[in-house]
């Protein structure tokens, strides 16, 4: 599928109700990278490093980098490729894209935008979406935000190629502390996006209709080894 | 009692869909992260990061 080939935003996604608050939330959070600032000023913690220091304990594999034996390029070096064309897939039209991109779009971008559009159908509307909350002072960035045709917004969270395949494995040096809310549910690298993407809708639904609800103070406990997503949940 | 239907009512969580979408060499992967997870485990990983004080978020610890 070619760049151009991706359907720019059509009129039928202008006419659900949650196409006028996704592309009006606007937060002065932004985003530098890794980095997010109040207004370039102080510095909020991203939900990836929250969720490092408060919800995982892991034990640091100094040296260990995944390189893809094809391309050469490290693992994280791609998500960040792929991420990258995928927003200006979204934002530009074909000649923008090729601009930014000369060698073309990755075959994994190719991929992701065509499951996305071709075989579900869904619209994108945004990528790369930042979102921030205040109260528990964090940000972070949705991958991709799109519309079903029945106007249900879709939130997704685009992960490339995770070591070898292991998406599913439990790593022996993740997961979730003893003390959090997490104790006990497997911590494999779906379930940690699982949780990731929770929470960015979540940072999206409160502004709107949340901010009345109080907390309780203390979390219930998730004793089930099961994993977080059950495999029924696979296409 | 847990989760507590109003607070998820409000939330209004069942009318959004979220995904994980994995793709690799061989094959593309989606996943929809069902509604109850979304419920359960994130009101209750969100409660639990409003007990923590802000300036604590930043803190580093590694076993």
């Amino acid at each position: 599928m070619a760049a151009e080939s991706v359907p720019r935003a059509r009129a039928w996604v202008r006419h659900s109700g949650w196409y006028d608050m996704i592309m009006g939330y606007h937060t002065p959070v932004i985003s530098e990278g890794r980095r997010y600032t109040w207004q370039g000023g102080r510095a909020i913690p991203g939900l990836t490093s929250v969720m490092t220091h408060q919800l995982m304990v892991e034990r640091r594999k100094r040296g260990k980098r995944i390189r893809l034996k094809r391309t050469g390029i490290r693992g994280a070096q791609l998500g960040s490729l792929v991420h990258r064309q995928i927003e200006d897939w979204i934002l530009h039209d074909g000649a923008g894209f090729r601009a930014r991109h000369p060698r073309g779009p990755h075959a994994y971008t190719v991929r992701a935008m065509d499951e996305m559009v071709r075989v579900r159908g869904w619209q994108p509307i945004r990528a790369e979406y930042v979102v921030h909350d205040p109260q528990v002072n964090m940000a972070t960035r949705i991958d991709v935000v799109c519309l079903k045709r029945d106007g249900t917004p879709v939130f997704v969270e685009l992960k490339t190629q995770y070591e070898g395949g292991a998406f599913d494995a439990q790593d022996p040096d993740k997961r979730w502390r003893c003390s959090g809310p997490l104790r006990g549910c497997s911590c494999t690298p779906a379930d940690q996006a699982a949780v990731q993407i929770t929470l960015g809708v979540i940072m999206v639904r409160l502004p709107r209709c949340a901010r009345a609800i109080s907390y309780p103070r203390r979390c219930a406990s998730f004793g089930s080894k099961c994993g977080l997503i059950p495999s029924s949940c696979a296409r | 009692m847990w989760p507590d239907p109003v607070k998820l009512r409000a939330l209004e969580l069942d009318r959004v869909e979220a995904y994980v979408l994995w793709v690799t060499d061989t094959h593309v992967q989606v996943r929809r992260v069902p509604t109850d997870m979304m419920g359960h485990v994130g009101l209750a990983v969100w409660s639990h990061l409003l007990t923590k004080p802000a300036d604590k978020q930043a803190e580093v610890t590694v076993v």
